[in-house]
Order: C-alpha cells, then sequence, then structure tokens
C-alpha cells in the first residue's frame, strides 16, 4: 500500500469522505470488472461496486493496515457478489440462461472487430454461467486479477487446498463446457448444408 | 484407455518434471480425449486473458457520493425510529411496571371503590362549574358572545398546535433524498 493511499484510508476514517473518493476513483474498474464476471451484466455490476464500496465506507475501521486494501476490497465485492448470486438464484430463473443477441455497432469504427469481441465476451460469460458463484470468484481472482493462491484463500475466507481443488474443477468445467459450445456450433454449421434424407 | 494422471496434470498447474512432461507427451500423442481437453482448457486460457478490464461509465465516484449521501439519511432516519420506538418502549415498561406493582399492593375492591368515588367527585365539580356558568350569563348575558369567542380562539389555537406536532413529526420521518441523483 502506498503512502498516499495510507493517508487517503486515514483521512477516511476521520469522516473524509472526500478521500476515500479518490480511493473509490482508484479501485473502481478492477471492483467493477470484478462484479460485471460474477453478475454478468452492467446494470447489476454497476449496483453491486457501489454497494461494496459503501460497506468498504463503513467498515472501514475493520480494515487491518498490513493486508492489501486492493485484495480487502476485492474480497468484500466477491463475498456481495455470491451472496447476490444466491439470491438471485433462489428468487428468479437468470437472464444468463438466455443467451444474448449480439448487434455490432455500425457506427463504431470497426463494426466486424466489435462484432467479434462482443462474440468472445458473449462466449466467456455463457462459459462463466456454469460455474457455481465461489468457483467463479476464484476463476476471476486467478485469471483476471492474477492473483496467487494464497491471495485468493485471504480474500475468499478459504483455505489454500480448497482454492486448488475448486480451481482444478472450475477449469475442468470451463473446457468442457467449451468444447460442448464448440461441438454444438460445428453441427449447426454443417446442418443446412446437409443433403436430404431422400 | 485410462486418462489419469494425465487429466490432473493437464488441469493442475503445477509444475511438472521432466520425465512427467514425457509421459504427457507421449500420452497427447496417443489419446485424442485429453488432446482436446488440453486444447480447450488453452483456448478458454486464452479467451480469457485477452479479455480486456471493464470500465464502470463515467461519472463512477459522483455517483458514489450521492449513494453515500442517500444511504446515511436513511441510516440517521433508522436511528430516529429506534430513538423513538426505544422511548415508547421504555415508558410503556415502566408504566407496566408501575400498573402491576399499584395491582399487587392494593386489593380490587377497594380500587373500584375509589375509581367509583372519584368519578362521582368529577362529575359533582363540572355540575358545579356548569351552575356557576349557568348563573354569570343569567346574571350578565352580554357575557355570552365574548365567552364563545374565547371558547372558539382557544380550540382553534389547539388544533393548530396538534396539526404542527403532526407535520413536524411527518416531515422528521419522510426519506430525505429528494432531489439526489444517484446515477
Amino acid at each position: 500500500m502506498s503512502e498516499q493511499e495510507a493517508l487517503w484510508i486515514d483521512r477516511a476514517l476521520h469522516g473524509d469522505d472526500t478521500t476515500f473518493g479518490y480511493l473509490v476513483d482508484k479501485y473502481q474498474k478492477p471492483i467493477f470488472s470484478l462484479c460485471y464476471r460474477m453478475l454478468g451484466n452492467r446494470n447489476d455490476a454497476e449496483d453491486a461496486a457501489q454497494e461494496s464500496f459503501i460497506r468498504a465506507y463503513r467498515y472501514l475501521k475493520k480494515y487491518d493496515p498490513n493486508r492489501s486494501f486492493a485484495t480487502w476490497l476485492l474480497s468484500i465485492a466477491a463475498h456481495y457478489c455470491i451472496d447476490r448470486m444466491r439470491k438471485r438464484r433462489l428468487s428468479t430463473v437468470s437472464t444468463d440462461a438466455i443467451p444474448a443477441e449480439i448487434i455490432a455497432d455500425r457506427n463504431a469504427p470497426n463494426p466486424e472487430r466489435e462484432y467479434r469481441e462482443q462474440e468472445k465476451e458473449a462466449l466467456i460469460k455463457h462459459l462463466m454461467n456454469n460455474l457455481k458463484p465461489i468457483d467463479r470468484a476464484t476463476v476471476i481472482l486467478r485469471y483476471w486479477h492474477e492473483y496467487s493462491e494464497v491471495e485468493i484463500a485471504e480474500a475468499l475466507n478459504l483455505t489454500v487446498s480448497a482454492v486448488k481443488s475448486r480451481l482444478y474443477r472450475s477449469r475442468q468445467a470451463l473446457a468442457n463446457s467449451w468444447m460442448a459450445s464448440e461441438t454444438a456450433t460445428t453441427l449447426s454449421e454443417r446442418r443446412p448444408h446437409e443433403s436430404p434424407a431422400f | 484407455m485410462s486418462h489419469q494422471p494425465f487429466e490432473t496434470w493437464l488441469l493442475s498447474e503445477e509444475q511438472l518434471e521432466t520425465e512427467q512432461q514425457k509421459m504427457l507427451q507421449s500420452h497427447l500423442d496417443e489419446c485424442d480425449n485429453c488432446t482436446a481437453l488440453s486444447d480447450a482448457w488453452q483456448q478458454v486460457h486464452n479467451a480469457i486473458t485477452a479479455s480486456p478490464e471493464l470500465t464502470p461509465a463515467p461519472g463512477f465516484a459522483r455517483r458514489w457520493h450521492a449513494h453515500l449521501s442517500v444511504y446515511r439519511q436513511e441510516r440517521q432516519q433508522r436511528k430516529m425510529w429506534f430513538l423513538t420506538l426505544g422511548l415508547f418502549a421504555a415508558a410503556g415498561a415502566i408504566f407496566l411496571t408501575l400498573a402491576l406493582l399499584n395491582l399487587l399492593s392494593t386489593s380490587w375492591t377497594y380500587e373500584i371503590s375509589q375509581f367509583i368515588a372519584n368519578f362521582s367527585l368529577f362529575a359533582a365539580r363540572i355540575n358545579q362549574c356548569w351552575n356557576v356558568i349557568e348563573s354569570l350569563t343569567d346574571a350578565f348575558p352580554v357575557l355570552i358572545p365574548i365567552m364563545a369567542f374565547f371558547s372558539v380562539g382557544i380550540l382553534s389555537a389547539l388544533s393548530a398546535l396538534v396539526v404542527t406536532w403532526f407535520s413536524s413529526l411527518i416531515k422528521l420521518y419522510r426519506p430525505a433524498n429528494e432531489g439526489v441523483v444517484v446515477r
């Protein structure tokens, strides 16, 4: 943690909202990104990221300065998203189950590239959707935030061996989903050219 | 064909020894399933690492400040409600305790007879007051409009006080986030 950051935290602890605002500004991208990867849409990600920062501000007194502030924030956001996903699964069917229609922005400088980017994002979203909330959080922290297994264990209150086994299971599930989607794509591409049965 | 321990080696990120690497490679040369699994994981890994960090809509920190002020107002209102409820609960508890102590220390028949006696005394006092007012109005009929005027004035003042008190309470507990743009 930098000296500047420690100063901001100290001032925020004494009731200075403006300095906590600097921290919000600094960490908005990783927190929003984590929430988006967990929840799958921008509106929910915005709400979750805002709420995570409110919780961080509320519990700032409990923050241990020996720990990384970024890890502490990501831990709050990940737990919030896990709770939210569990509640959502209990109450409604996830809209992620419905495949999103990909429409390229014709006004974009390179609509073809834009389309490919969106397609890739939709595919990642589909793959991640098959994982359990905690497994999803471990994958996001490992591959998007490049956290070590020890750091993930610290952030998600898990043991290192639990993180290892969750990551292993998630990699297996992701690879299997990828193979299944590849097979489905190949079949749907082949069908129009198949010769009639009679 | 057994895919273990090769499947575990493919999906765990542990560093393999040279001998293990050779064994894995020779298995991959023969096994289509493990080759497909290895390729699939590699593709997923590439897709994930190529996916960029996402950015929220501009003005995130400004929206957070607005969110914080709404949160604070809600917390303040919750505190006020708890304080009010606490005061009412404390008053209720005191009243109940006193009533219970009173019940334990006195007999029912004595209490009922006292109540009837007090009520009769109160009714007699009201009757006396009414007789005084009647004799005054009989002696001085000019007092009737003056007394009516004062009575209406006092009632109006009391009504205004009650209305002000209720409107203050409503203002105090109403959500105070009007005019705050959260997003």
